[in-house]
């Protein structure tokens, strides 16, 4: 009955040529490998061409990221950190410095370190360090990830601080639209007392009321918080044209999938059919295939925290 | 028979491929890491597919395309995902 159909046979192993399905056999393999590559050079080559569209969905925000950090802080035992002013600019200059300069490293390609945009906030600290993140689409990926890796742990649980400060940017980095996000950790040289709970929550209100555009410039009032006057760059929620989460996901399912139910009937078809074959061990292949479905869909998380 | 003869190699690629996945998992927010995980893995499954066929006295031009090319597309999915 299928023999009738030879384009059947794309699909289900061939009884007389002994062979397996067309789309499993060497030229389509290959085939699929070339088209894989396409695939990467497209988008190793959308950035460059057309900056922004390709990119990482995220909804980030300052006061979840400080609910985080305390909330981790609490459970191993040590105080919360109080959101400072200084050191929110210090994030804030860091941040705008990086999408500027195009560069996601501690240390700028000019040589600016951390420690000049703490200087420079008029921050005099005796203690201060820095996380970087970025591609998150959560607030909660972003402290989760510090949290994992060794050195941003110690700074999330540091006994050295009593102040952070937070910046959530939105803009295109390496042609990619991105949310970076930076935290800026500290300790006054002097002894003065730390940012106090009305401070917090004025920095946090001001958050709040930044409008939908990409980078707001937010000026509050010199009589009410003069030392508030600076950049804000509120987190708004990032939508790329294409989140290359998602397209990356959805393209290592469909090939694999495709491959999977090839395999699988492969396995079924040469059994009802009896047809001997020398090739390849399908069960094995399919194995290697979910194995691989799992481990990037399980493992592969988005972000990169520095 | 030919499946018990089978099943201490197909253990091998089983085990292989689990600490394949485990590493990729403890390695999970450091994509470099990851990467080469996956390659090694990809790695790993063609050579365990040529020597699998190699003892059974199977290993022809055809069969040892046909792991190379599958360990090619499989590592280009991975470089996909974890590059990007």
């Amino acid at each position: 009955m299928i023999d009738k159909y030879q384009f059947l046979h794309h699909f289900l192993p061939h009884p007389t040529k002994k062979k397996r399905a067309v789309l499993l056999q060497h030229g389509a393999m290959l085939t699929y490998a070339l088209v894989l590559v396409t695939f990467l050079g497209i988008f190793r080559t959308i950035p460059r061409v057309a900056p922004g569209v390709l990119g990482y969905a995220s909804d980030i925000s300052v006061s979840d990221l400080l609910k985080g950090t305390n909330k981790i802080r609490n459970e191993n035992g040590l105080n919360s950190l109080r959101l400072n002013q200084s050191l929110t600019k210090a994030a804030e200059a860091k941040a705008h410095h990086m999408f500027a300069h195009n560069y996601w490293a501690h240390v700028a390609p000019d040589g600016t370190t951390p420690w000049d945009f703490v200087l420079d906030s008029n921050y005099d600290y005796s203690y201060a360090g820095e996380n970087l993140a970025k591609n998150f689409d959560s607030s909660n990926d972003v402290v989760k990830a510090w949290f994992n890796s060794p050195s941003h742990r110690e700074n999330l649980l540091s006994t050295n601080y009593d102040e952070i400060g937070f910046a959530v940017v939105n803009g295109v980095l390496d042609g990619y639209e991105t949310t970076l996000v930076v935290q800026m950790f500290g300790r006054p040289r002097a002894a003065i007392p730390v940012a106090s709970k009305e401070e917090e929550d004025r920095i946090l209100t001001s958050y709040e009321t930044v409008p939908t555009e990409a980078t707001q410039v937010i000026t509050i009032s010199p009589e009410k918080a003069p030392e508030l006057a600076f950049n804000l760059a509120g987190p708004q929620e990032v939508l790329p044209a294409v989140d290359v989460t998602t397209a990356t996901r959805s393209i290592t399912l469909l090939v694999s999938g495709f491959l999977f139910i090839l395999l699988a009937l492969d396995i079924w078809y040469s059994r009802r059919r009896a047809i001997p074959r020398l090739s390849g061990n399908a069960f094995a292949h399919i194995t290697f295939l979910v194995m691989t479905v799992v481990g990037v869909w399980f493992a592969l998380t988005p972000g990169k925290v520095l | 028979m030919k499946l018990t003869k089978d099943i201490p190699q197909i253990f091998i690629l089983t085990i292989g491929l689990g600490l394949v996945v485990f590493f990729m998992y403890f390695f999970r927010f450091d994509k470099n890491a990851q990467l080469i995980t996956g390659a090694v893995g990809c790695i790993y499954y063609t050579v365990w597919g040529i020597i699998h066929h190699a003892l059974k006295e199977r290993l022809s031009m055809a069969i040892f395309f046909e792991y190379v090319l599958f360990g090619l597309v499989v590592f280009l999915l991975l470089l996909l995902s974890f590059t990007l």
